[in-house]
């Protein structure tokens, strides 16, 4: 595949990119080939936004007065706005033993938290505040989104500390989130989704209910969309340590099947709840990844102006 | 090429194990990783034929190991051709023990089958002796008998002597037999290998420390058999002294250390005795002193004990002796100066012996034990006293002063009687200490008379008697104290007397003892044992002729010898003279818990390293030899360590190359 892609646009190859041990590097290199590819802002989020009416009280400044609704009703309000700062948005990576595979010398881990490392980069130059949530079977770590020097490299450390692995318990994260950013803002989650989508749609959808724009970045890897893992053996399932027998090339096609289906109903629960759900391959270079994302973005944007303009 | 233990070659076989494991191995022994189970489902295996085995080289190598093990134990040698040669036969001495202990239940039959086992053994060129063995070793079935009989009758002829031996009640001494035994053994010929089976229960109270250090005949091998009861603990009775003095008796009760039973009775075998049970708790390992009510009767018996062999004990029930003392011819009491004064005070009375010391004209000659006379009898005392010591008893008589000539003339003959002169006191010298009458001063404790002085005493003359023995002379030469036999009894002469006016003999700590050993010598009663063990020589007392069995059989003894045939407990009787002596079992028999095998060794018995089977026994020994001189086994192990080292390096190399595949 990176034969196909130009080497300009392609920035560098994947497996060279793991290969580097800081993750900040990592995600830098990213960003510059990025910028340099596409030199766009990739979150247009105003951070100026109504948020809601409160009545006049002694001591209020009076330039925040909304004098229309005085104009309209004879009553002195405050208009408040939504904090000055810039876009929070906390992103949740999921750690869980099963993102340890990788049938290639990229796991689904190292590929997932150097996406998470380069959406913080992004986010913290672009001037918003990125914040960080690592999970496993439990929440590893919590880092609330900030806007301060400094911030960028405790989050990258943060990335970097393992969990205690166990069977991927989306409920709880998904739920502390929802408590925690009770501003609006957006919420993106690196995992690679391998749950019943029954067990997805609810932790999703409070997110979704909760006011947020959510963003998910579903990482799996080639052989887990396609299967083809060689002669008999006992499979370990990487989570719940559960074994199987099997002869790869009879269960292949039933498995290829069942994990289309899979995806085809998360693209459908996604669609529904109105999240933006990127599949990144980890033999695609993130670069390509990225921009797949940001060109999907743009489209939506677009069709949300035209949609608020009718 | 010979093997000292072929029967492991058959662990050989293991090698196929090997070849399985290489024909069906399966690949589904890999465990693969992977994300997620949720879409796979189990699926049946296509089973790959392995028609071919798999790393031909591996199982190559771990098959020579297993097969250099199993060959390396099999132990093997190379023959010398003499080797193969049939040399001498064994000469095997079979030991049984038949003490005491061996009366336990299965013990014989355990005994006799180990018996049976080496008959079997045996070849035509062997020879084979049965002894049994309790305190002393007794042939059963020499080497001579064996030679003789042809070799089809044999171990027939053995069987039938075997059968008339029983076990007994002696006590074991082991070491005593073992060395006589070893020595028979290597005296019965020349040229043979010579063996000892020794089959026994090789309990803690046999007698072993005397073979430590013993130098056993060269190429002899002892081999031990030993017989265990079907049950271990058993509680055991033993008397206790100082019952002779008329105490209540007492027994000790001993229980084995790791018993479970802990509890016993006591009771008196006797028709009057009625079932009147004492009970006695004893810890395992624990002993307990029982004082027990009198009843008189002779058997004793423990119940709650599991093994009954030593469960009944014997005794003589005490009764206290009565005595009389006859004084004749001796001045009246007069108080502390006199002769008769102190006689009568030379007889205490003890819960052992009542003495009475009478005036025969009031209490008669008859029944009489011991006669004093004086030099004041009359002649009609004279001749009664003389009739009395004919018929075995002792006259004593004293000599106050030279008018004691005329007694002793009527009572012996001519016998001479001068005052003697010279020094200020005469002491005692020349004492015959293995006299009865001096025995009791035998001890160097008790064998001073050096303080006893003789301010008086008259030289006794006895040239015209014949059968006289001077059993102690003053320090002038004469006869202080002098026997002479008359008719069946004695007469016996002091050279001076008691009175405190003659010496210091009747103040002296000699004078009581004195007495009363001349009482017991006289009346023929004397302490003799009361109790005693199996296998003990009892001494005969005087006047006994014959022995009453505890089964009622009456025996005759040599008078004045020793009588051996206490083989089985009970009460022996002396007879006429009534003496009852109480035979039991030794006690060390009751200590059956088994001597340790490490103790044995620990001996220096030459014990045989394993036991060879019969004919064959010299040829074993000698292939052990030339095995140890060989010891190949430790090349085939090298080697065999070799291909363990070489089968890992390439397993490694294999197992490295399919993980690259794997990879791949």
């Amino acid at each position: 595949m990176t034969g196909q892609v130009p080497a300009f646009e392609m920035g560098p190859d994947t497996a060279a990119l793991m290969r580097l041990r800081s993750l900040e590097l990592r995600a830098r290199l990213v960003m510059e080939g990025f910028w340099h590819g596409l030199h766009r802002s990739p979150l247009h989020g105003s951070s100026v936004e109504f948020s809601e009416y409160r009545p006049y009280s002694i001591g209020d400044d009076p330039r925040n007065i909304d004098w229309r609704v005085v104009a309209r009703t004879d009553r002195h309000y405050i208009r408040k706005h939504e904090e000055e700062t810039n876009l929070r948005c906390p992103i949740l990576v999921d750690l869980s033993p099963s993102m340890e595979f990788g049938s290639g010398s990229v796991t689904k881990r190292d590929y997932a938290l150097t996406l998470a490392a380069t959406l913080a980069f992004l986010l913290s130059s672009q001037g918003d505040a990125p914040g960080l949530l690592t999970f496993d079977s439990a929440l590893v770590e919590y880092l609330p989104p900030r806007r301060r020097p400094g911030h960028l490299r405790s989050l990258l450390l943060a990335l970097e500390k393992r969990g205690k692995g166990g069977v991927t318990n989306f409920e709880r994260p998904f739920r502390r989130v929802a408590e925690l950013a009770r501003r609006r803002g957006m919420v993106m989650v690196v995992s690679d989704l391998l749950a019943p989508v029954q067990e997805l749609e609810g932790p999703l959808g409070l997110l979704v209910a909760s006011g947020h724009e959510v963003i998910v970045f579903q990482v799996l890897d080639p052989e887990e969309r396609e299967f083809r893992m060689g002669g008999a053996a006992r499979f370990r399932d990487m989570e719940t340590g559960r074994e199987l027998v099997l002869d790869p090339a009879l269960a292949a096609d039933r498995y290829r099947a069942r994990m289309s289906a899979h995806l085809e109903a998360l693209r459908g629960m996604c669609a529904q709840l109105g999240i933006q759900r990127v599949l990144c391959g980890t033999e695609q270079p993130l670069q390509r990844v990225l921009e797949g994302f940001m060109d999907q973005r743009t489209g939506m944007s677009r069709v949300r102006r035209k949609e608020g303009a009718r | 090429m010979s093997f000292l233990a072929p029967l492991f070659l058959l662990a050989g076989l293991a090698a196929a194990a090997p070849v399985l494991f290489h024909l069906v191995r399966n690949r589904t022994r890999e465990v693969k990783p992977f994300s997620s189970l949720m879409f796979l489902e189990e699926t049946p295996l296509r089973m790959e034929q392995h028609k071919r085995l798999e790393n031909p080289w591996l199982l190559f190598l771990r098959v020579l190991v297993v097969l250099l093990l199993a060959f390396g134990f099999a132990r093997p040698f190379f023959a010398r051709p003499q080797l193969a040669l049939s040399g001498p036969g064994t000469r095997t001495a079979v030991l049984l023990d038949v003490s005491g202990s061996m009366r336990r239940e299965g013990l014989w039959k355990q005994a006799c089958a180990e018996a049976e086992a080496v008959l079997s053994k045996a070849g035509p060129s062997d020879e084979v002796a049965v002894f049994s063995f309790d305190s002393e070793l007794r042939e059963v079935f020499g080497f001579d008998r064996w030679r003789e009989a042809s070799p089809s009758e044999r171990a027939a002829r053995v069987r039938n002597a075997l059968a008339e031996v029983q076990p007994g009640w002696d006590k074991t001494v082991l070491d005593g037999v073992l060395t006589e035994a070893a020595l028979r053994v290597a005296r019965a010929g020349e040229g043979a290998a010579l063996r000892l089976v020794v089959v026994s229960d090789f309990q803690e109270g046999a007698k072993l420390d005397g073979v430590q250090g013993y130098q056993w005949p060269a190429g002899l091998q002892m081999v031990l058999k030993p017989v265990a009861p079907r049950e271990t603990q058993n509680a055991s009775l033993q008397w206790l002294r100082g019952e002779s003095l008329g105490d209540a008796p007492q027994v000790r009760v001993t229980n084995s250390p790791g018993a479970t039973v802990e509890q016993f009775a006591l009771s008196w075998e006797a028709p009057g005795a009625g079932s009147q049970k004492k009970d006695v708790y004893v810890p395992a390992g624990q002993s307990r002193v029982v004082r027990l009510p009198e009843q008189g009767a002779e058997v004793l018996r423990l119940s709650g004990d599991r093994e009954p062999f030593d469960n009944r004990v014997f005794r003589v029930p005490f009764e206290p002796r009565r005595m009389r003392v006859l004084s004749a011819g001796l001045p009246p009491d007069d108080g502390p100066r006199s002769l008769a004064y102190f006689l009568k005070r030379a007889f205490p009375k003890t819960p052992a012996a009542e003495v009475e010391v009478a005036d025969p004209a009031v209490a008669g000659w008859a029944g009489a034990d011991l006669v004093v006379l004086g030099e004041k009898a009359s002649p009609d005392q004279v001749e009664a006293a003389r009739a009395f010591a004919t018929k075995g008893r002792m006259i004593l008589v004293p000599a106050e002063s030279e008018r004691v000539a005329t007694v002793l003339g009527a009572l012996l003959g001519r016998v001479g009687a001068i005052e003697a002169r010279g020094a200020d006191y005469a002491l005692l010298a020349g004492i015959d200490y293995r006299h009865p009458l001096f025995l009791p001063f035998a001890d160097p404790r008790f064998s001073d008379f050096t303080k006893m002085h003789f301010w008086r005493h008259r030289r006794l003359d006895f040239s015209g008697v014949e059968n006289v023995e001077v059993l102690a002379r003053f320090d002038d030469g004469s006869p202080a104290v002098a026997q002479a036999r008359l008719g069946a009894g004695a007469v016996v002469v002091l050279g001076s007397s008691w009175s405190p006016q003659d010496g210091q003999f009747a103040l002296s700590s000699k004078f009581v003892p004195w007495m009363n050993a001349l009482l017991e010598v006289s009346s023929g009663r004397a302490e003799g044992p009361k109790l005693a063990v199996c296998g003990d020589r009892l001494p005969v007392p005087a006047g006994a002729d014959s022995v009453r069995f505890p089964d009622g059989r009456v025996e005759p003894v040599e008078k004045g010898g020793f009588f051996a045939g206490t083989r089985e407990p009970g009460v022996y009787e002396m007879q006429p003279v009534g003496q009852k002596i109480a035979v039991n079992m030794a006690g060390e028999e009751s200590r059956t818990q088994p001597v340790s095998m490490d103790r044995l060794q620990s001996l220096g018995l030459p014990l045989a390293a394993r036991e060879e089977t019969g004919g064959g026994g010299a040829r074993d020994l000698e292939a052990v030899q030339v095995e140890g001189r060989q010891k190949l086994w430790r090349w085939l192990v090298v080697f065999a360590l070799g291909c363990v080292g070489v089968e890992t390096a390439v397993s490694a190399v294999v197992s490295g190359r399919k993980m690259k595949e794997g990879v791949s």
